[in-house]
């Protein structure tokens, strides 16, 4: 599928202003390439989950009730961290890879929208990060203040 | 690949594919969130410098007090690589945020202007994100099967262990 989609002669001179966005020959050879990077990552992704949901379970087993029920909400929060991301960077790359190969416009733009979602998401997920250390941060901070961490 | 049997697979060859308005609204959006991330990329490479300016005189302090002693000379030779893969960390970091923003500034730039230089640096730029990524990502793999290939030919050597 690759084969149909080899550069030629690349003419990517400038176009003149006025004229629409093409995907030239540069560009479409940048997608491609970001396309299969990002179909790596994406495996690397769901491998990192796949022991990690190992890993959990094994925990979960070895530890009762309390580890099971503490297991599976590891399990849930490494799920919910590591496959939106792989999934819209598999989706990306797979959609990507489909439009470049056979010119299909409508999988070109499903792919972009797989791209905004993942930066989306990594974007939020920073964001809340950053919220809770920061509230955590605060909340250190206010028990250093009133002298509450060491009198205890 | 059961889409080669829609409509838009047997026309027009090598321009099939047109940039949409849809594109350019999910590439907005994309461009900012991108923007974003390398803006906080660089506030933190700018946290590690400091860092690392920060712990290095501490270092050094903690060595002059230490006296000669054969540790503290194992330390100094230490922290001397410890330095160099800093540097090298702040350099990557520095890189793959700085694609970052020029995929973002320059996919804004060619939908504001039209620019099709600007959009080709910027897919140019995503591409070379992508690909420093990849190869810290294949260094970092093949690290840990080196280490692990070291761990357990260790073990394997000495029972005991």
């Amino acid at each position: 599928m690759e084969d149909i989609n080899q550069p030629l002669e690349a003419d990517t001179g400038a176009a003149p202003a006025g004229q629409p966005l093409q995907f030239s020959d540069a560009v479409r050879r940048d997608l491609l390439e970001s396309a299969k990077w990002a179909l790596f990552f994406a495996v690397l992704l769901f491998i990192v989950l796949g022991i990690l949901t190992i890993i959990s379970l094994m925990a979960a087993v070895a530890g009762g009730v309390m580890g099971i029920l503490g297991g599976l909400f590891v399990l849930g929060i490494y799920t919910l961290f590591f496959f939106f991301p792989a999934w819209y960077y598999y989706k990306f790359s797979t959609l990507a890879r489909q439009a470049l190969g056979f010119e299909d416009n409508e999988a070109l733009e499903e792919a972009f929208v797989y791209l905004k979602r993942f930066y989306r998401f990594i974007g939020i997920f920073i964001i809340v990060f950053i919220g809770l250390y920061l509230l955590l941060a605060i909340a250190g901070l206010t028990a250093f203040i009133s002298n509450d961490l060491f009198n205890r | 690949m059961e889409i080669l049997d829609n409509q838009f697979a047997q026309d027009s060859g090598k321009n099939g594919l047109q940039v949409t308005r849809n594109m350019k609204i999910n590439w907005l959006s994309t461009s900012k969130w991108v923007m974003f991330l390398a803006i906080l990329g660089f506030i933190f490479t700018g946290l590690m410098v400091l860092a690392a300016s920060v712990m290095m005189p501490m270092l050094n302090m903690i060595l002059t007090m230490s006296g000669q002693s054969e540790l503290a000379r194992q330390l100094e030779a230490a922290g001397g690589i410890f330095m160099v893969f800093m540097l090298l960390m702040v350099a990557i970091m520095f890189f793959i945020h700085f694609f970052h923003l020029r995929f973002a500034t320059g996919i804004q730039r060619s939908m504001q202007y039209g620019s099709q230089d600007a959009f080709e640096s910027a897919w140019r730029n995503l591409r070379n994100y992508f690909r420093i990524n990849g190869i810290i990502a294949i260094a970092m793999l093949v690290i840990y099967a080196v280490v692990l290939i070291f761990i357990g030919s260790m073990a394997a050597s000495q029972p005991d262990f």
